[in-house]
């Protein structure tokens, strides 16, 4: 497991209050039970964790904690085709 | 109409002087401050400030994730309405929720969220504001919060009249209890606007103490010749009100009974008080309740200590009561001027002055000229339970609220 996806699953049990076994990888928000609202609040966090800015319609194109961990990580290397235009402009320095 | 009593019969508060109600009038009996100095933000121009913060970890038992669709008055206000549920005895969620009400008071309403959305949005070079942003800062998310957990569903009110808020919530339920809406209402208010943008705001208008220099949780002195403003708290406070049928039912016990409520409109002027309107709604809360003046034995006064606002209720005191006719205290003094919540945490004052039968002192005062036409209870002082007691609520705006409540 990568670091950026043990961590997303990390931030993501202690902001939703889920156990790591429900926490699936590959089982998609909705069927976690985020909401749409849920699930831009969790982006944020996730922004201000990885110090990124996240396109969140590229995120909804694999809407998993393995999809999102992956685009994280094209972000922090700077993958311009990670996302939008606003996505790929940075991996912003803390 | 001929409209059985209401009964309260919980109450919680959180607050600077404590996370409960019974830390709160401890405090009260005690002389206890929950004012300090804040740090302000200097670098924008917001200068240290006394005020009466709410120290406490909020929303613990909840994630992150569900807790940021609060605003901070939001989580007092779930605090405060937990502890007043409790002590009703009724289950966790109503148990015939279309008969169940829930009536709030906020002034700002989510300051807190609305100064940290905006900021964000307007400050960083690329904007992003939270998608809960609409719904913490708007003025009904405690009470709408409150309903979902407590399965309130026969009416909903928020009230904003900015001090007068949560007093006029809690004598709008009276009115509706009366009229048979429902058989219980959760009632109450909470405000939290110690934030820069605020802050500001309130220090503009000039009317804010500022920190004394020798002693900063003295600097709120209401009815002290010395009197140089308010000093702003935070908080939340909320009662559970029953119809005595209802409550009786169920085997609950009356903790006072809520009599009566007046209130009035200035009508004159945004900010400037009006003794002619707190006389209107004092005497329409003492008719309302059925009661004569004589038979007041205690005025938890609206006490801001600004110059002119203490005068002219002492002045309208007078008119009502004659003068020194009624014994006063002000207890912002110790708890600062939580706005929107302020009528409910005074009122809880009040029904824990009841209960203990002694009445709060008013903190500070030192030489009061006022006191030629005030009784101001400078020591704690035995209460007569034969009497009722009266919380007054005036706010900018003009709005002016009275409320009675006397023993079960």
């Amino acid at each position: 497991m990568s670091n950026t996806l043990e961590e997303l699953r990390q931030l993501a049990c202690h902001d939703l209050g889920m156990s790591a076994d429900d926490l699936k990888n590959d089982v998609t928000f909705a069927e976690l039970g985020l909401d749409s609202l849920m699930l831009v609040d969790f982006m944020f966090a996730v922004e201000d964790k990885f110090h990124i800015e996240i396109d969140h319609d590229a995120a909804m194109k694999q809407p998993t904690i393995a999809g999102l961990a992956a685009l994280v990580d094209a972000l922090l290397a700077g993958d311009g085709d990670a996302g939008t235009p606003a996505a790929s402009a940075t991996a912003v320095a803390a | 109409m001929n409209a059985e009593a209401v009964w309260i019969t919980g109450i919680g508060a959180c607050s600077a002087l404590g996370p409960d109600a019974a830390s709160f009038a401890d405090a009260l009996a005690q002389g206890r401050s929950g004012i300090a100095l804040q740090p302000g933000d200097p670098a924008r121009g917001v200068a240290p400030f006394a005020a009466a913060a709410v120290t406490q970890a909020l929303g613990q038992d909840m994630p992150p994730a569900q807790r940021n669709l609060h605003d901070r008055h939001s989580l007092m206000a779930l605090q405060a309405a937990s502890e007043a549920w409790a002590q009703s005895g009724l289950p966790a969620t109503a148990p015939r929720p279309e008969r169940a009400a829930v009536a709030w008071g906020t002034g700002l309403g989510g300051s807190n969220a609305l100064q940290q959305s905006y900021g964000e949005h307007l400050t960083k070079e690329t904007p992003r504001i939270h998608p809960y942003t609409v719904v913490r800062v708007m003025s009904n998310s405690a009470a709408s919060h409150l309903a979902m957990r407590h399965g309130l569903r026969a009416a909903m009110l928020t009230i904003s009249n900015a001090c007068a808020s949560s007093a006029q919530a809690i004598g709008e339920a009276l009115m509706l209890l009366r009229q048979g809406r429902a058989d219980l209402a959760l009632v109450g208010g909470s405000e939290a606007m110690l934030n820069p943008g605020s802050v500001a705001a309130w220090q503009a208008m000039g009317v804010m103490a500022p920190p004394d220099p020798e002693e900063v949780s003295r600097s709120c002195r209401p009815f002290d010749d010395g009197r140089r403003g308010l000093v702003l708290g935070e908080g939340a406070a909320a009662l559970v009100l029953e119809t005595a049928s209802h409550a009786r039912a169920r085997g609950a016990s009356a903790l006072a009974v809520l009599a009566g409520y007046g209130h009035s409109v200035d009508a004159v002027h945004l900010s400037r008080p009006d003794a002619d309107g707190q006389e209107r709604a004092l005497r329409a809360a003492l008719v309302d309740a059925g009661i004569e003046p004589a038979q007041v034995g205690y005025v938890n006064a609206h006490g801001t200590a600004t110059d002119v606002g203490d005068a002219v209720e002492a002045e309208s005191l007078a008119r009502v009561f004659g003068p020194r006719g009624v014994p006063v205290s002000a207890t912002k003094a110790l708890h600062g001027h939580l706005i929107g919540a302020g009528g409910a945490l005074e009122l809880i004052a009040c029904v824990q002055a009841l209960r203990r039968g002694e009445l709060p002192p008013s903190a500070n005062v030192r030489t009061s000229a006022l006191e030629e036409i005030a009784d101001v209870v400078r020591e704690p002082r035995a209460f007569d339970p034969s009497k009722s007691m009266v919380s007054n609520s005036f706010a900018f705006g003009g709005s002016n609220v009275s409320l009675v409540i006397s023993a079960a």
